[in-house]
Formats: C-alpha cells, sequence, structure tokens
C-alpha cells in the first residue's frame, strides 16, 4: 500500500509537469496549428542554463532562476523571429513541422556539444526541512516544488488568459484567426508570445525534471517528446484536458515502472498514444473541428 | 464503295528561324517518360557507368559508401511517395529500416534463406509493422501521422533491444554473406551489384507508380484531402496504400543494410536515424525521385566529411555525434526556410536560366 501510494505521489507529480509543457505545446499548437518538436530541446536548454548558472558560475539559486526563466522567454522570441515568422503563414503542414524538428536537432546537438555525455545534477536548491516524510512516505522536496511551481503556474496562466488583454487576444486568435484580425488583434504579437510563453513553460517544467531525474540531454529531450500522448489524450487543444492528460499519462507511466518492469517505463506513454488514437482519436476534451476545403 | 481520297499532306514551310519548342501531336507523345532523346541516352548512359565502370575505377572503401548511398536513396524514395507525394509525415522509417534489418538478419542466419527472397521478405515484414501503427492515424487529419510514427519508433526500438532471444538485444546480430548458386557474394562489390539492381528497380517501380492512377490520387490527397475524396478518390486506402509502400522499400533497404554492415546494432535505429532519411528528402528535394539520390549522395558524403575531420583534428569520438545531429538540424531548418523544394529546385533555376540566358 505504501509502494503503490509513493508510486502515486510520484507520478501526480510528474505528470504535473507533463501537463505544464504540454501546456506550452498547446499555446503554439491553437496560435498557428504548429506540431512543435522543439519542445525537449527547450526543456532540456532550460535545465542545463540553470545548471551552469547555478553551478559553474556559482550564482545565488533565486537569480539564477529567474535569469534562466527569462533568458528561455527570450529564446522563444528568438526561435520565433529567426525560423518560425518565414514560413508562418504558408499553409504546409510538412514544412513547419520539419523545421521544428530541426531546431529540436539544432538545440540537442548542441547542448550535448556544450554539456558532453554525462549525467548532471542540479543543486538541491530546496532545503530539507521542507520535505513531509510521514508513514514512510517519501516526499522530497522537488514532489512539493512540481506541485506547487504547476498549480502556481497554472494560476498566472488562468488570470493571464481571462484577465489580461493580450491573453484574451491570444484566445480569439485561437478560436477564430480571421475574425480575431479583423477586430485588431496582432497576429505577429500574438504568435512571439505564445512562442515565448511556452518557452517559459518549458523550462520551468525542464528544471524541475531536471533536478528530480539528473540532466542528461538525450533523456530531457526524450521525455519532451512525451508530450505528445498527453495531448492526444487531453483533445490536442485543450488547456484543462493538457494538465488531465498530464497527470494520467505521468500515473501510468509510473505505475508501469513500479510495477512491470523499469524498462517499460519510457515506452508506457506511446503505448498509450496508439491505444488512444484507436479507441477515442479526439481525447477527452477534443472536438472533431470542420475543416474548410 | 466510295472512294475516299487521301488527303496529301502538304509540305510544309519551314522558315529558317522557326519557333523554339517541342510541340505534342498526340497523347501518346505526352505519356512518353523521355520527353527528349537527350534524356533516354542519358539514362543508358549512366546506367552503362554505374555498372560497368564504377566499380572498377573505385577502391573498396569508395564501393562501400557507394552501397550505403544507394540504400539511403532507396529509402528516402520511399519516404518521398509518402511524404514528397502524397503529403504524410512520417517519423518512423528509422524503426522500419531497422525492422527490415533485423529481419533479414535473422531469415539469412536461422533460416538459411537466400538473398533474393530475404530481401522482399524484409521489405513485408516491414510494411505490415509500420501498417500497425499507420493503421489508426491514417484515417485522421495528416496531424496524427507524426505522433503515432514516433510512437512507432520508440516502440519498435524498445522491441529490438529487449527481445534478447530474437534480436541479441544490445550485442547485436551478426548477418551471414549472401551466397548465390554456392557462389560468395559477400565483398562491397557483389553488395554493390545488389543494391544497385534493387535501386534501379524500385526507381522503375516508383516512377511508374507516380505516373499512373494511383500516383495522381496521391498528388490529389497532398493538395487537399477533402477536394481528392470529393472527386471519388477513397482517401483512406491511398494513404494506407502510400504508407504501406514507403515501410516496403524501407524494409528492403534495411535488409541490404544488414548484408552491408554485417553486424546490426538495436541502437543505430533510432529516431536521428529517422529525421536522417527525412533531411535526405528536404535536401534533395520533397517530391523530386532523382533528388533522392542527390540528398542521400550529400549526407552520407557529409558524414563521412565530418567523420574523417573529427578524427584528424581532435582525437575526441564523442564530439562528432553532436556536430552532427547540429549540422544536420541546422541543415535542414535553412532548406526549409529559404529553399523548401531543395537541391531539385535549385537544379531547375540553373538549367532555366542557361537554357534562357540572357534573358532571365
Amino acid at each position: 500500500m505504501v509502494f503503490f501510494l509513493q508510486l502515486l505521489i510520484n507520478g501526480i507529480s510528474l505528470g504535473f509537469l507533463y501537463g505544464i509543457s504540454a501546456l506550452g505545446f498547446i499555446l503554439i499548437y491553437r496560435s498557428g496549428g504548429l506540431l512543435n518538436f522543439a519542445h525537449g530541446g527547450i526543456m532540456s536548454f532550460g535545465a542545463f542554463l540553470f545548471f551552469a548558472l547555478s553551478i559553474w558560475a556559482d550564482w545565488p539559486i533565486i537569480l539564477a532562476f529567474t535569469v534562466t526563466l527569462s533568458s528561455s522567454f527570450i529564446l522563444g522570441l528568438i526561435l520565433e523571429k529567426c525560423f518560425i515568422r518565414p514560413i508562418f503563414l504558408k499553409e504546409n503542414l510538412i514544412q513547419k513541422t520539419l523545421i521544428t524538428l530541426g531546431l529540436a536537432l539544432m538545440l540537442k546537438g548542441l547542448l550535448s556539444f556544450i554539456f558532453g555525455d554525462g549525467i548532471y545534477h542540479l543543486p538541491h536548491f530546496i532545503s530539507n526541512a521542507f520535505s513531509l516524510n510521514r508513514y514512510h512516505l517519501e516526499i522530497t522536496p522537488f514532489h512539493i516544488a512540481a506541485f506547487a511551481g504547476s498549480i502556481i503556474l497554472l494560476i498566472i496562466c488562468w488570470f493571464f488568459f481571462t484577465f489580461s488583454s493580450q491573453g484574451l487576444s491570444m484566445k480569439a486568435f485561437a478560436g477564430n484567426p480571421l475574425a480575431a484580425r479583423a477586430m485588431g488583434v496582432r497576429v505577429k504579437r500574438v504568435f512571439a508570445l505564445s512562442w515565448a510563453i511556452s518557452a517559459l513553460l518549458c523550462a520551468m517544467s525542464g528544471m524541475i525534471l531536471g533536478t528530480i531525474n539528473g540532466l542528461h540531454s538525450d533523456s530531457l529531450s526524450a521525455a519532451g517528446l512525451k508530450i505528445f500522448p498527453v495531448i492526444i489524450l487531453g483533445g490536442l487543444s485543450s488547456m484543462g484536458g493538457a494538465i488531465l492528460g498530464g497527470i494520467i499519462i505521468g500515473l501510468l507511466e509510473t505505475l508501469a515502472g513500479g510495477y512491470l518492469s523499469q524498462s517499460l517505463q519510457d515506452i508506457t506513454p506511446y503505448i498509450a498514444l496508439i491505444l488512444i488514437l484507436m479507441v477515442k482519436p479526439s481525447g477527452f476534451f477534443g472536438q472533431a473541428a470542420p475543416e474548410k476545403v | 464503295m466510295r472512294h475516299i481520297k487521301q488527303a496529301h499532306p502538304k509540305k510544309q514551310f519551314l522558315p529558317p528561324f522557326h519557333t523554339c519548342g517541342r510541340f505534342k501531336t498526340s497523347y501518346q507523345e505526352e505519356l512518353n517518360r523521355f520527353q527528349t532523346p537527350f534524356g533516354r541516352r542519358f539514362t543508358v548512359i549512366s546506367i552503362i557507368c554505374l555498372f560497368g565502370l564504377m566499380p572498377f575505377i573505385s577502391n573498396d572503401y569508395f564501393l562501400h559508401l557507394l552501397n550505403t548511398i544507394c540504400i539511403y536513396a532507396i529509402v528516402a524514395m520511399g519516404l518521398n511517395i509518402l511524404t514528397g507525394y502524397t503529403g504524410q509525415l512520417s517519423l518512423g522509417h528509422g524503426a522500419f529500416f531497422g525492422i527490415g534489418a533485423y529481419t533479414g538478419a535473422l531469415l539469412a542466419a536461422k533460416a538459411g534463406l537466400p538473398f533474393f527472397m530475404v530481401i522482399p521478405i524484409a521489405g513485408i515484414v516491414a510494411l505490415m509493422v509500420g501498417a500497425i501503427f499507420a493503421l489508426p492515424s491514417v484515417r485522421l487529419r495528416p496531424i496524427y501521422l507524426p505522433m503515432a510514427t514516433l510512437a512507432g519508433q520508440f516502440i519498435v526500438e524498445y522491441i529490438l533491444l529487449h527481445w534478447v532471444s530474437l534480436t541479441g538485444g544490445s550485442k547485436g546480430l551478426a548477418v551471414p554473406v549472401p551466397t548465390f548458386a554456392g557462389l560468395n557474394l559477400g565483398g562491397n562489390l557483389s553488395l554493390f551489384y545488389i543494391t544497385a539492381v534493387c535501386l534501379l528497380l524500385l526507381m522503375w517501380l516508383t516512377d511508374n507508380l507516380l505516373r499512373s492512377k494511383i500516383g495522381r490520387a496521391f498528388l490529389a490527397i497532398r493538395q487537399n484531402e477533402r477536394a481528392a475524396s470529393a472527386m471519388g478518390i477513397t482517401v483512406f486506402p491511398h494513404k494506407l496504400l502510400a504508407f504501406a509502400i514507403s515501410s516496403f522499400f524501407a524494409g528492403v533497404a534495411g535488409a541490404l543494410f544488414a548484408y552491408s554492415t554485417t553486424t546490426i546494432t538495436p541502437t543505430f535505429f533510432n529516431l536521428t536515424l529517422s529525421i536522417e532519411f527525412l533531411a535526405v528528402i528536404i535536401i534533395g528535394g520533397i517530391g523530386s525521385i532523382s533528388g533522392s539520390m542527390v540528398g542521400a549522395l550529400v549526407i552520407v558524403s557529409l558524414n563521412e566529411i565530418l567523420t574523417f575531420f573529427t578524427g584528424y583534428f581532435m582525437d575526441a569520438g564523442m564530439i562528432i555525434m553532436p556536430l552532427y545531429e547540429f549540422i544536420l538540424g541546422l541543415t535542414i531548418v535553412l532548406f526549409m526556410v529559404f529553399e523548401p523544394e531543395g537541391l531539385a529546385r535549385i537544379w531547375r533555376n540553373i538549367k532555366r536560366g542557361l537554357k534562357q540566358w540572357p534573358f532571365l
């Protein structure tokens, strides 16, 4: 029973992290119909930058954290400006998708070129006094960080998309691009902002994930690809669905790792993806969108 | 019986500066594969050069490279049918290539089948495995296929690595040399003949397929699925067919690759390999069969040049993979931003420029 509860806690905290990065993915998807494969690259960028700033440059944790978040925000803007903007208006799915694949490969290659093949460990930036170890359950500070960080981010996102004019215009653009443009929504800004916020969310989840599992560019890129099962389960464009899907996929993964075999853990989400596509391809909250001919 | 007077064709008067261009006067001419006699002659001469001249002017290492180029070109051709002509994206071709390689290796090593049976069977097995992953997603919007094949890539990689009793796990699997009627066909030279014949055969098939009714249906699906289905094309079977053909090509190439490398390990058939195959068709030109060859040439030589220079300047083997990934990614991104139709388009532009010079 304790083992099961422990797995439950691990799974839900992992699921929250998947959920946040899937949220970033959905922002990009809704603003341009783009599948972003560079997600894992941005996650590992955030994690490695945080590592470099806090260990190699020996900056205080709070400063390193803030600088990482803001620089990943800027990275999102740069990627959008340099690579996505030129092909923004083309209706070619293949071209758009391949460009993000190229970006993913570039980021991964660059990071493994700089940091090599070893596994790094991030500093324990929250003191152990915060851990809750009761009834043989191990709730480390990172689990709490994952929970708390995700919930805080979700609340911020909710406020942003409900009350701020920029968030509302992003929502409007996702709902109906043509009508939104006619009403004066600035398309370029919406697109740039969705990439920037997405990169920020990615970096956040990458940092916490890197702290839990250790930093390795391959494993972080692989974790970035696990958002595809998450978003399909959630329904491809629903934000609440992303979080719910993240939690379910995280739980599935941890339970499979705990009860079946450790090596099966990494491919459980993909088996789930194939099964979801077979049974209910629209996911929880997706609806079959009408397509224009 | 009325006598029909045969209209005597008037002798045409051709002015000394008549209008340029070729004018087709029958539908048969339109259907000709080679529009000019030069094209036919050029093809025949290049095939003779490939088989007669190439093996004798190149050494063993170069022949091995040539084999690798042919193998990459086969996969790229298949991928081009799927991505370039049908407009569907696959991220799992590295895995289907691996399925072909393992099937070929197992059939040759354990069942002892001859190579001319191993190669097509490997293709068919890869086709069936590919269909399992494609079947649920092909019926949906095109956006789902890359995700499903991505899942397929990881699942196949896992199976190859963990089904130790069959595949030998991470230790790899040794492939026996192909034999025919007691002759040993192990060397790079005889393998070159096998791969080149396969390449030409598949090229001929692809070229004719794409000019047939099916090929035109693929093109219609690429342009607009809804419109294609409104015109009476059954979209789902055609998309599945395109996927099946392209995984068949990957499987055939995989079996050839198994013969060519003699030992295969599961880690080779990873996601980067899938993206490498995509890079081949991006560089060569999406939707161009001859572009696939050029792209394969570029990618294989890039790989070799990088290996050479890394060995020359630094004694670090670790550095090459990240560097290669970075350059591959950069190439994909630059081609997609500046020349989405690849070298094929650049070549067309040069040709047109030369033909119409100085009126550009």
